[in-house]
């Protein structure tokens, strides 16, 4: 059973640190007590980093609206999480009389454990850096992801108030939907690395030497807006618009059950660029790594772990870049996004990547042999100018062609809404 | 394949688990609270999925059941606002409701002691399907060795069940259009253009 989830044994290192090797059996090292450490490690290492990206948020939304940002606690404003954490610890802990009091108690929880049990199968670097590679890898990601609206509608029912509960509508409908269009999107990668587990297609884009992007610059564009829509951050942060709705689901929560959500709402941000990474920037893999290192040895693995932490935060950074730079969408503008651009763009785009792998097959440029790929220069260059010279503009031309009429998201010129918008019978 | 240590542990918890929440829910007063443990009921039967292998089973119930038909009942909950029943629990229903009950546990119990004959304590399971080209491979990395569900499940799916599983989508595509159609009448689609 054990052996079935965990298959990265033990690094030497470890299994012959000294206590270790003369006290405990090594099965029971390789499988209970590596894994073990690997877990708090990144437990540690993920709260941690949860706490100095809301830092790293307010610095660089300072930077972006020329302020100066936090910068009284510690120096540089360096241990202003700190602070933060040990207010919102000290604060008193609320639950409204006429609230359904379980249910209040347990939402934040599920969003939690939601957010942090997605970090499990994550390729955080080569070998043994992975906690465990399961066969369903992306399928488990998808599906304990999509637990953690659950969290979110429970607590907005549960805190029975009218901002709390049109919050977390308005959430449960917004994540649904982009879920679609963040599932449809990731196909497209899957038929160049056949496989679900995440580690395997890191291996399988270190084997083909590509980044998936390459051939998928559609499917990366619509997973990246999918990722920001599905984490509720601006400009897609419709739940918890402040001047509408106060702050949508967690009005009526404070103290650490508020920043259970809060740290939930940032675990997410960093699944969803880890993913967008495994899957489309090839993960730990960067061309050249094995030159500089021998493959498998200690210092590869830690240069593949700073290769993989490097492009998330980058995307990270390029998360609250956007938030800070682009306003919030109408609502209507949102489900419209959703269903007659990014659903049909990702269906359109698993079609034409079909097609183009089958005719790649045809001309003989691709062969597709014990369930790899193996592809020739000739097929390299065949794929990537396909999907930037056909799939995008045509996706792009048929789309705007499709909802030429439509009200809210359209190609056309803009032009001025009329005053009064109420429909006349 | 007899049920030990861990395996054996973690079986009887989450079946445990499941029985328990699936009576809580039918005992739940509020609407809410039986979706939430139905949630319960259905987490803990993905996690009896994983036990006898079949992932790629356990990772689609949580997706499609949790995440998806779920998360739209409480939606659907609470939309309409659905009061809190009356705590009248035994009423004329009663007789009736446990002579079902009693004969389906029957059905049951019979059920299981034919499959199951001579060795009641135990699962039923297959060792995990392997294909032995990925086991010659060594490029493939560890996870192809344990266990080639996900694949096979698609390779069936696309071969041997391609009927019912286009006509399943079929029906889908039937109930999406009826449904948009109930909602959006001709009169509404000529104001919206």
């Amino acid at each position: 059973m054990l052996e079935y989830l965990f298959f990265f044994t033990a690094p030497t290192w470890f299994s012959s640190l000294p206590i270790l090797k003369d006290y405990i059996d090594p099965m029971v090292l390789d499988y209970l007590v590596w894994p073990l450490v690997q877990i708090g490690l990144l437990l540690f290492v993920v709260l941690t980093l949860v706490a100095y990206l809301t830092l790293a948020e307010r610095k660089i939304s300072a930077w972006i609206q020329v302020r100066i940002g936090p910068n009284r606690v510690g120096p540089e404003g360096l241990l202003q999480p700190l602070a933060d954490g040990i207010k919102l610890l000290l604060k008193e802990d609320l639950i409204p009389l006429k609230a359904d009091r379980e249910v209040f108690i347990i939402a934040p929880i599920i969003a939690m454990v939601a957010a942090l049990v997605a970090l499990a199968v994550i390729p955080w670097g080569a070998a043994w850096a992975t906690i465990s590679n399961i066969d369903i890898g992306l399928l488990f990601i998808l599906a304990v992801s999509s637990l953690g609206v659950l969290g979110i509608i429970l607590g907005g029912w549960a805190s029975n108030s009218k901002y709390s509960l049109l919050g977390a509508l308005r959430s449960a409908a917004q994540m649904v939907s982009y879920e679609v269009a963040m599932g449809l999107a990731l196909i497209g990668a899957l038929m160049f690395t056949k496989t679900l587990a995440l580690q395997d297609m890191v291996i399988t884009q270190e084997r083909l030497h590509i980044w998936n992007i390459l051939f998928q610059p559609l499917g990366f564009l619509i997973y990246l807006i999918s990722g920001i829509a599905e984490t509720n951050r601006a400009p897609f942060d419709l739940p918890e618009a402040e001047s509408e709705l106060v702050a949508g689901y967690h009005t009526e929560y404070s103290g650490f059950r508020f920043s259970l959500f809060f740290i939930a709402e940032y675990a997410n941000m960093l699944i969803v660029s880890a993913i967008a990474v495994t899957v489309f920037l090839g993960g730990w893999y960067l061309p050249g790594l094995s030159y500089l290192f021998t493959p498998g040895s200690t210092f590869f693995v830690l240069a593949s772990i700073g290769v993989f932490g490097l492009k998330t935060l980058a995307l990270l950074y390029l998360f609250f870049w956007i938030r800070w730079s682009l306003p919030r969408y109408r609502y209507d503008q949102l489900m419209e996004l959703s269903w007659k651009w990014m659903i049909p763009a990702a269906l359109a785009n698993i079609m034409l990547t079909a097609t183009f792998l089958v005719l790649g097959q045809e001309l003989a440029l691709i062969v597709s042999q014990n369930n790899m790929l193996e592809i020739s220069t000739l097929g390299y260059v065949f794929l990537i100018s396909t999907a930037f010279i056909v799939t995008v503009p045509l996706t792009w031309i048929m789309l705007g062609q499709i909802n030429k009429n439509s009200r809210d998201f359209n190609l056309r010129e803009v032009q001025p809404l009329p005053m009064n918008r109420t429909i006349n019978k | 394949m007899k049920l030990v240590g861990l395996e054996a542990v973690l079986f009887y918890l989450l079946a445990v688990v499941a029985i328990l929440f699936a009576i809580f829910m039918i005992t739940a007063r509020s609407a809410v609270h039986s979706a939430l443990l139905l949630i319960s009921t259905l987490v803990a039967t993905a996690g009896l999925y994983l036990l006898v292998h079949a992932e790629f089973v356990a990772g689609v119930q949580i997706l499609i059941y949790v995440g998806g038909v779920l998360v739209l009942f409480i939606f659907v909950i609470m939309l309409v606002n659905a009061k809190e029943e009356d705590n009248k629990m035994f009423t004329r229903q009663l007789l009736i409701g446990g002579a079902l009950t009693f004969f389906l546990g029957l059905g049951i119990i019979a059920i299981l002691l034919q499959t199951q004959k001579g060795n009641f304590f135990t699962l039923a399971s297959p060792a995990p399907p392997k294909i032995e080209q990925a086991q010659n491979n060594p490029n493939l990395s560890p996870s192809h060795n344990i266990s080639q569900n996900t694949i096979k499940i698609g390779q069936e799916l696309y071969t041997k069940t391609v009927l019912p599983f286009e006509i399943a989508s079929l029906v889908l595509l039937v109930a999406i259009i009826g449904a948009v159609r109930l909602a959006r009448e001709r009169k509404q689609e000529k104001i919206y253009d």
